[in-house]
């Protein structure tokens, strides 16, 4: 008998041995073991009229945990609220609204997220030769890309077209238009906790009516959201997950499945096929920002030519070869401008701005039949689409 | 004892007493769970329910297990057979009709006033928890419940 209970005891511990080397324990350098750490996601589509998701992962059996997840993404959703109502051009009370109804040279008080995006717009349009710049919002309302385009649309400003879709804009428009261009002439005061920014004077008259400088904030505010929700999520101890708004930006946590033997951390992050479907490229990426932006999201064809949603510094929808663009670094704001700025340049440009850039970046264009991709770091990445080739210097 | 007593004696012995057989039984079992716990790949993504939200609030929510459907009043439902519709009423006055499929366990928006392209009839119907359909201009989200996998970011 006891030689029974020894050797059932026996076996009892090789099973367990057995079952234990099974699992191989999933630690980060911090020492968190993060072996049976699930996600949990939660979508809304209250904020920048698209999809924001946030997807955390820890210990879901514990209440606790759970509790603590859902708490921060009320916390989350709290903060894009209130930066979509400071920026949102549609929402009437918003800063952006305020600025664009201002006169010429008025003094507009703002929230501190607007007075920080456009500092950051400021920054970002002097590091790219004015390529970046939110002040073509004009120009953006007359190509039929502002957000009154996306509802039941109504001719109600004189350069309006009721079939926006197959007729260009006037050429005195575009001309008018792009003069008022210059985000650097936007005025930024700072009075103790108080922030304003100052509307330029610079007015253009097109068939005597004036026209001032307008903002829209759209091509940094997605990203912008998604640094601050981050913040949010790591000042709630999660380490693991993601925030993405709109797809075309996403602050990346740690990853709990492993894909990258050299960094077991990183997100694997699927980047859109510009022209067609699934994916075309995939990038590694742990605690960082990443944003795509491209010719492809909103566009129209007249005469099989497309018109996107990007405006150019010649006050015309990009048509400088770039498709698509993405980039990957600290901040998702700037990843966010970064990623449209390339798309308004030409490839030439784009090669000689992403070498002297500390960010990683992607961008596609067409070559011979093929779509080229050409990245300034491209142990980065992986082309999954036999479409698109790595471009190669030389 | 002579050589044909021995085999006798051993013949007379069962292998087994049904002790041992219970003991050893119970053991196999405990291993093959042990096993199956520890070195299987654990059931990711198995769809408990389905929750539909309208602005950010919760107006339906479905469990498989115990068949329960909750409702709010902005939301009209009907069982036909092993399937759910539920029309959901925006505060705009437009509708989303989703179809919980019973036996499937698997929901999609079936029909929409949102806009002429009704892009949210068109997207992929939830199989795990996780997934999700979205109507941007109904402010509806139709998203699987349940333990979740891993889901891998897209940007684009």
């Amino acid at each position: 008998m006891k030689k029974k209970i020894i050797f059932i005891a026996v076996c009892l511990v090789v099973a367990m041995l057995i079952c234990l080397g099974c699992t191989p324990r999933l630690t980060t350098p911090d020492g968190e073991d993060y072996t049976y750490y699930r996600p949990k996601s939660y979508t809304s589509i209250e904020f920048f009229g698209t999809a924001t998701y946030l997807v955390l992962a820890g210990n879901i059996g514990d209440a606790e945990v759970v509790e603590r997840m859902d708490a921060t993404w009320g916390k989350v959703k709290e903060a894009l609220r209130e930066i979509d109502d400071a920026i949102n051009e549609s929402v009437s009370g918003s800063d952006v609204a305020k600025f664009n109804r201002a006169g010429a040279g008025e003094r507009v008080e703002v929230s501190n997220h607007t007075y920080e995006i456009v500092a950051l717009c400021q920054s970002v349009n002097r590091a790219t030769g004015g390529k970046f710049d939110p002040t073509t919002a004009r120009l953006v309302d007359l190509w039929g890309f502002s957000p009154r385009f996306a509802g039941d649309y109504e001719p109600i400003e004189p350069y309006d077209r009721a079939d926006y879709k197959q007729t260009l804009p006037d050429t005195k428009y575009i001309q008018a238009f792009n003069a008022l261009v210059g985000v650097d002439k936007v005025g930024l005061v700072q009075e103790e906790d108080r922030y304003y920014l100052v509307k330029p004077t610079d007015t253009v008259a097109v068939d005597g009516v004036q026209y001032a400088v307008t903002l829209s904030l759209g091509g940094i505010g997605k990203g912008y959201a998604c640094d601050i929700a981050y913040k949010i999520v790591k000042e709630s101890g999660f380490n693991f997950g993601y925030v993405s708004v709109g797809t075309s930006s996403l602050s990346l946590l740690k990853a709990t499945k492993p894909i990258y033997e050299d960094n077991p951390l990183a997100w694997r992050v699927g980047v859109v096929n510009p022209r067609g479907e699934g994916n075309y490229l995939s990038v590694k990426a742990c605690d960082q920002g990443f944003s795509t932006s491209g010719d492809y999201e909103r566009y129209y064809e007249i005469e099989g030519k497309r018109y996107c949603h990007i405006i150019g510094d010649d006050g015309y929808p990009i048509d400088g070869g770039i498709i698509t663009a993405s980039v990957l670094g600290e901040s998702s704001a700037l990843c966010d401008a970064l990623s449209t700025a390339i798309c308004c340049m030409s490839v030439s440009e784009a090669m000689e701005f992403v070498q002297g850039l500390d960010y990683n970046a992607y961008f596609v264009f067409e070559q011979g039949g093929k779509y080229r991709v050409f990245s300034n770091s491209p142990d980065t990445m992986t082309i999954n689409s036999g479409d698109f080739v790595l471009y190669e210097q030389g | 004892m002579n050589k044909a007593d021995k085999i006798d004696n051993i013949k007379n012995i069962k292998p087994f007493r049904i002790a041992d057989v219970i003991v050893y039984s119970v053991l196999v079992v405990l291993i093959v769970a042990l096993l199956l716990a520890f070195c299987l790949p654990r059931q990711d993504s198995s769809l408990r329910g389905v929750q539909v939200t309208l602005k950010g609030e919760v107006v339906a929510e479905y469990y498989f297990e115990g068949d329960s459907l909750v409702t709010a009043s902005t939301v009209d439902s009907r069982r036909e057979g092993d399937k759910y519709y539920l029309t959901v009423n925006s505060q705009s006055g437009g509708y989303n009709v989703v179809v919980i499929d019973l036996t499937k366990h698997t929901a999609w928006v079936q029909e929409a006033d949102c806009s002429s392209s009704a892009e949210c009839t068109r997207m992929k119907a939830i199989t795990k928890a996780g997934d999700s359909i979205i109507c941007v201009p109904h402010a509806l989200v139709v998203q699987g419940v349940g333990e979740e996998d891993v889901k891998e970011p897209i940007s684009g």
